[in-house]
Order: C-alpha cells, then structure tokens, then sequence
C-alpha cells in the first residue's frame, strides 16, 4: 500500500529561532556573537519570517501541504520572568489564524532549544523551577491561543543531551562541532548573569524525569485550558544499530537515550518522532559511517530506513498515535533529497500496512534556515531563500512532496 | 478687534501638520535597547517598564491610518537603533525593511514620514562601549545613519538626527529641580552601575546618565556627523536635530533668564548653525527664572487649570510662540516645531491648548518665523519614560490589553486645523 489514511497530516516544519531572525532575547544570541563562539556565523536575520510568515504559509498551502509545524519563541513571549508580552502572544495568534483560514493544520511547538536569556540564566532545564516555569509558561500561552490549537508538542528533542551522553551521537541541533559554546571572553555582549561556559543547546538535562515533570506540568496546564488539544513532545531518535560486538552497548544506549523517552509518552495523545539517519555503535561507542558511502551535508549516512525503523519504535514504546515531526536531508542536490524522502515514505508506509497509528509526515524543513552551530550551510530546505532579499524560491523537492500530499498517496 | 472677529487665519501651503511618536515609547518589546535594560534592572528609575507600549510595531498601520483619518499630512516616528543595529556594526536588513513597510504605509495614506533616528532608546551595546561617554560614540552614530539613511531617506520629508540631546541640561534649569536631581541622580548612578556590573562591562551608559557635561561633547559632534551622513544619501532632504526648548522667561527685575537659555540651548544653536536645515523645537512650559530685583506680577492663570497644581500651570500655550521666535532669532534658520502638547486627563484642556498655542504659532508666521510644519506631541498615550504610562499626552488612549485606540475630542480638533490649513477665526 503506498496511499495513506483519510486526513494525514502533510506539512513542513520550522522552528522560531531558526527562521525568524532578529531573535535577541534568546539564549543563544548572544552567544552566536561571542569571542571564540562554537557557531559558524550568527542567526541574524535568519529567513525574516517574523515578518514574512503569511507569505511561507501560503507557498506551504499552495504547493498542496496541509499542516505547518513551528515553534513559539518563549523569549518574545516571556521577555522578562513573570511578565508576559500580549504583542507577542497576538503575533503568534496572528500566524495560527493565517494557517486556519488556508486550512493549514497547525502544529505548535511551544519550546525549540531557545530559551529567554533570564531562563538560562537561572540555569535552564536544570535548574528545580523549571518545570513550574515552564508551566506557568505553557499555561499563559495556552490562555491566549488555546481556541485556535489542535496539536501541541511541548518541548523539541528533549532527549539530545541523553542520546549525546549516552551514543556520542547528536541528532539535530549539535551541528559537527558539538553542542558547548566555548567560554567567551570579556567584553563579549552580556547575557546577565549567565555564564556562556555552562551553556548546552538548549540547556536540556540530561536527566528524563526532569525533562518529564517539565512536560507533565506543561501538558496538564494545556489540557486544564484547552483539553480537545493533542498534547505530545517529540523525540530525537536516530537509528542506533549494533555494530559487531556492541551489542549490550547499543541496547543500553537505546534505552537512556530513546526508549525511557519514548515511556514517557505512553500518557500522551500522540509521541513525535524525529529522525534522519542511523549510527553504528560498538563496544568502544559510535562507529564511523564506512568511508565512501553517501552522507549528507551533516556527515551523516544517507540511511533513509531510519524513519521505518524508529516509528517502529516509537510505536513500540510508547503506545500512541505517531506523528513524524521532522525528517529530511540536508543537500544542495535536490534530487537526492527528492530519493530520501520517496524512500523514507515508503518505509513509513509499511508501518500503516502493519497497523500502526501514524497521523502524518512533517518534512524538515520549510525553508533553508539556521541550522544552530553550523549556520547557513546546511541546507535541509524544500524552499531557499535568499540571504539579502530573502526572496524564496521553491525547489523540485517541494512540488515533488506537495504532489504526494495531494494524492496521499506516494505513487 | 477681537478674535472672534477675525476671518480665519491661514498657515503656509505646504505645512506639515502631524503628530509625533517615538519608537520605545510606541512600538513595545525594545528588549535590545540600553533602557528596556534599565527598566528590569534594580535598583531601577522607572516607575514601570514599557513592555508591550502600543504594539506599534505590529500596529503601525492602525497609527498612520488613523493620522491620515483625522487630516494629517505628515507622521513623526523614529526608528530604533537597537533593531536596525542589533550588534555593533552589523546591521538588520529584516529591521530595515520593516521601517521601509513602515515608510510606504504613510505613503500610501498620504501622510508625509518625518523620521528621528535616534529618540531616547539605544542599542544595548552602546551602552556598554560607555554611550556618549564613548569618545567613538559620534562615528558609531554616523554610521547607523549612513546606513539607514541608505535604506530609508528617499521616503522622508524631514530627517531627525538625535531628539531633545540636552534635555537634561533644560530639566535642571528649572528653579526647584534641585530637589528632584539631588535624589534621582544618585539613584540614576546606582541604576546605571548595576546594568554594567550586570553584563560584566566597565560602563553602562544611557542618555539617562547624569553625566550631561560628559556626554555633550559627543552627542553635539554625533549631530553633526549625522547630519553629514544623512545629507551625503540624500543631500535634498532637510535634516536638524530637535531641542527640548523651555520658554524661559523673567521673573524678576534682574533675572538671569539669557544666561539660562544660552546654558540651556547656546551650544546647540552653535552646532545647527553649522550643521542643520532647521531647528526641531520641542516646546511644552513657560518657566520664570526669578531675579534679584522685585518679582513680577504672576502670569495669568490658564482656564481649565488648577492653580495650584504647580507643574500644570507651566505648561502654557504661548510658550510655543515664544520659543519658535526666540529659536529664529538664534539661528535665522527655518523652524519645524517637532513636538508640542499637553499632559493631561483632561482632554477638554487638549482641545482648548491646541487652539491657543497654534493661534500663537501663527502670530510667528505672520510675524516673519518660517516655520516648516507642526507635530502634536503625541499621537497617541505612550510610555512616558521613567514616569511610565501615568502622563497622556496623546490624541487618542490606547488600551493595555488589546491595544485598541480611541481617539479624544482633541484629536478630531486638530485634524479640523490641518485640514483647512487654518485655524478658524472665532477661536
């Protein structure tokens, strides 16, 4: 069977610190713009879709997609502790409004890494108040938006630092030269008390009851507002496949990294999966990719089974609805990404034909964006855009997927 | 003869008539400038932080719109530094094509963009390279305008380098503001010193600091480099800096009100001299600087005004003519009168001041004063600085919450102004 069930979700994905440009109040700003700073090159202006989302939306709608995933930035929308912005809340009211009256599903991410700098300057996800932050935070925004929600996921690859410590292996968001930003100097642009040395992307702890009482607390403050919201968080997993001998190695980091993750969806309405590629693991940790095989811009193999075999278990350990929140190519060669993508469905088809719940594909990414560490260069995108005009131009690989949205069906 | 007599007086063609804004006290979220810093910092001098403001910056549209509805033909607003400029030396161009959106709309609305460049707020990062203490403050300000003006000048109608520079200086001419400064300087000092020790750097310095002496120097020589790189964009278009002009006036037998003014003002009426196509007059009170010799009769009480109310009974109407000829009479240049207006809750005294200080105004004009255009400070209930959203000054209020705008009577008054050019006889 290659066509899909009544109302599969269709879309492309985003995140906020990624395309929206001129994100200050984050984070990782400052950061990007400090002395000896890990990151290729600085947001900036990123693809301006702050101001140019109608226009994104429309091309997604117009090229036959039917859900658009993109996230909040808890920085506008709590600038300071305690105090909430109504501009920021009617900006993103604004942008869901633009999705429903294209009849765009939207699927909100109300945290992707970034967090305000006053957050991470009280020590991010590690420190005990978080959850309840991050609560009053879910809470506030939930108030303001709640009518016009349908999917929610709480919190973007909250397993990265687990599956780093555990596989030596990041998924999205390290970039090649791994998460930590070196100690910047003085006089770099100041952060307020936080110290850039401590800083991991996104602050994420590494501990899963944590991260799991952050988004215990969000998904109880969603559904006490708006209980009809499907409420999950979406998990980082690549393929991780034993390699000789790594057997033990590569079923423990499966478990710390993946499926203790994937545990805790088993509450949830559905579990968000997010996956690219596969790595190997030995007895000594990650085996390199064999020399001479295709990879992508990232290095990572070109190893499209990976979303087959990670909804699997997904579905597997968790027990709900699956939702593919990201999967892509990072390539200039459209072709080829236009081959990963037709491959990667395919493996997702044969997952419905054995009768597991996924509700649909979000494809990462919408547009050619800032991939964190690794700046510009990493080209994930359906759409280019250009750095100056930020004029957007649709590639092959978008008609090609809003044509399989279309039909619902791959071939 | 009196005025009700009178057939109705008319301005020159070509007038300006608009309303004024500033863009940390409208837009809201200035969350990279040196003062949204100083507002969520403690120890701290503002009553309030600007938060959301007006949520101009998404609502820009409903302010110009409702400028051109009332018969507005020009709209000042300033661009924020801190967008345009996020980090030193690298610019936005995302930044730079929202205030070209913004540019356009008053185009579109026919209503004419008279821009300040810089209008209180600055980047966060100036700050911390000491602000106009920065020796290097002039050529980081010319190159922000360079840059913007750029992008921008071809729209304006007038261009506005720095707004009020010396502002301080006026404030603590005014007899009885000893007090006042005695205490908010030392807590300006401490404020100021907790945002540097905050971001780890030396010096944290706004155009709050009270170091005005300090700061002059720079702040004069950043006009006039200003002023230099906006011309060299777009050498037709009038660019001057605006000043906050107090009407200082005798109180006494042997006052030394000149002395005062040309503390207050001299340095930079010297600068537009050499830099500047006119001078912006900022003008809101009438203040008596007592002399050593017998005092004065008091001034005449105003209608609407509670006498006691010492602040209220300054802001007089005929303060705008008097500072509009003193401004010519300093720098024989043309004079844009950039903001004037009332504070009050009382909009029914805004309705009856707009007529008495433009019916003043016009006195200048038949008087001989080339005065270019006339901006109504403000167009809308803003942030008022440290003293927060407390003061209205605007022609319409602005709802919290979900930023809606009403207008006032005075608006609908000075909209009638604008669109006949004149001021009716029977005032």
């Amino acid at each position: 069977m290659t066509s899909f069930p009544e109302g599969f979700l269709w879309g492309a994905a985003t995140a906020g610190h990624q395309v929206e440009g001129g994100n200050i109040n984050a984070d990782l700003w400052p950061l990007e713009w400090s002395a000896n700073s890990n990151f290729n090159e600085p947001s900036g202006d990123a693809c301006d879709h702050y101001h140019r989302y109608a226009e994104d939306i429309s091309l997604l709608s117009d090229l036959g997609l039917n859900a658009y995933r993109f996230s909040l930035e808890w920085s506008r929308i709590e600038p300071e502790p305690g105090y909430f912005s109504h501009a920021a809340l009617d900006h993103y009211r604004r942008m869901l409004e633009t999705c429903l009256n294209l009849g765009v599903t939207p699927v909100v991410t109300y945290n992707h890494f970034t967090l305000p700098r006053w957050m991470a300057a009280g020590g991010g996800w590690s420190s005990e108040q978080a959850p309840a932050r991050f609560a009053r935070y879910a809470s506030r925004v939930t108030q303001h938006l709640g009518d016009l929600l349908s999917w929610v996921c709480t919190l973007n690859e909250p397993n990265l630092m687990s599956m780093l410590e555990n596989t030596g292996v990041l998924a999205m968001g390290a970039g090649e030269r791994g998460p930590a930003a070196k100690p910047s100097g003085s006089g770099s642009p100041g952060i307020g008390g936080f110290d850039p040395a401590r800083y991991r992307m996104g602050l994420l702890a590494a501990d899963v009851e944590r991260m799991a009482a952050a988004h215990r607390g969000a998904v109880q403050a969603i559904k006490s507002t708006a209980e009809n919201v499907k409420v999950g968080w979406t998990v980082a997993l690549v393929d991780l496949q034993a390699a000789e001998g790594g057997e033990e190695r590569c079923g423990e980091a499966r478990r710390r990294g993946q499926t203790d993750w994937l545990g805790v969806s088993g509450q949830d309405d559905f579990v968000g999966v997010q996956t690219y590629s596969r790595s190997r693991i030995g007895p000594a940790g990650t085996v390199p990719p064999p020399a001479g095989i295709p990879t992508m811009q990232t290095g990572w193999e070109v190893y499209p089974d990976a979303l087959g075999h990670t909804v699997r278990l997904a579905a597997e350990h968790a027990n709900v609805p699956v939702l593919v929140t990201e999967n892509g190519m990072a390539t200039d060669d459209d072709e080829a990404r236009i081959a990963y993508t037709r491959a990667a469905l395919e493996g997702l088809a044969g997952c419905l034909d054995d009768g597991i719940d996924v509700r649909g594909y979000i494809h990462w990414t919408l547009l050619d964006n800032f991939e964190w560490t690794s700046g510009y260069s990493k080209t994930f995108g359906l759409i280019s855009v250009d750095r100056e005009t930020f004029a957007r131009t649709i590639k092959p690989s978008a008609r090609w997927l809003g044509h399989v949205a279309l039909r619902n069906d791959l071939h | 003869m009196t005025r009700s007599e009178t057939a109705a007086r008319r301005s020159p063609e070509g007038f300006r008539w608009g309303a004024a804004t500033a863009g940390h006290q409208i837009e809201g979220n200035n969350v990279n400038s040196d003062l949204w810093f100083l507002e969520n910092i403690e120890p701290t001098i503002f009553v309030e932080r600007s938060g959301d403001a007006c949520d101009s910056y998404h609502r820009y549209e409903d302010d110009v719109a409702f400028a051109a509805g009332l018969g507005l033909n020009s709209y000042r607003f300033s661009i924020e530094w801190a967008r345009i400029e996020p980090t030193r030396g690298r610019f936005s161009i995302a930044e730079l094509d929202h205030y070209k959106r913004v540019i356009e709309c008053c185009q579109a609305h026919d209503v004419a963009p008279a821009v300040t460049f810089v209008h209180g707020a600055a980047p966060r990062w100036f700050a911390q390279d000491g602000g106009w203490l920065n020796p290097d403050a002039p050529a980081l300000f010319a190159r922000y305008c360079s840059t913007a003006a750029k992008a921008l000048a071809d729209g304006m109608v007038f261009a506005f380098t720095i707004n009020e520079p010396q502002v301080g200086k006026v404030f603590r001419c005014i007899p009885g503001a000893e007090g006042y400064f005695s205490a908010q300087d030392p807590l300006s000092l401490r404020a100021h010193a907790a945002a540097a020790k905050m971001v780890n750097t030396e010096r944290f310095v706004t155009t709050d600091h009270p170091d005005l002496d300090g700061m002059t120097p720079q702040l004069i020589a950043g006009h006039e480099q200003g002023y230099a790189a906006i011309k060299a964009e777009k050498s037709d278009l009038p660019v001057g800096v605006t000043l906050s002009v107090t009407d200082f006036q005798p109180g006494g037998a042997g006052s030394p009100f000149e002395e005062v003014r040309t503390g207050a003002y001299g340095e930079w009426l010297d600068a537009i001299s050499r830099a500047g196509d006119f001078t912006g007059v900022q003008s809101y009170r009438t203040v008596r600087i007592p002399g050593s010799g017998e005092e004065y009769e008091p001034l005449p009480p105003l209608p609407f005004t509670d006498p006691h109310d010492r602040l209220a009974a300054l802001q007089r109407p005929e303060a705008l003519r008097n500072t509009v000829e003193y401004v010519y009479a300093c720098t024989n240049k043309p004079v844009v009168v950039t903001e004037n207006g009332l504070e009050t809750e009382d909009d029914v005294r805004r309705v009856w001041f707009i007529g008495e200080a433009l019916s003043g105004l016009l006195d200048a004009i038949e008087g001989g004063v080339p005065v270019l255009g006339y901006f109504h400070w403000s167009l809308i209930d803003n942030f008022e600085w440290t003293r927060g959203y407390a003061p209205k000054f605007g022609l319409a209020s602005v709802d919290r919450r979900t930023f809606a705008r009403t207008p006032k009577p005075s608006a609908a008054r000075l909209g009638a102004i604008a669109r006949s050019n004149s001021l009716p006889g029977g005032l």
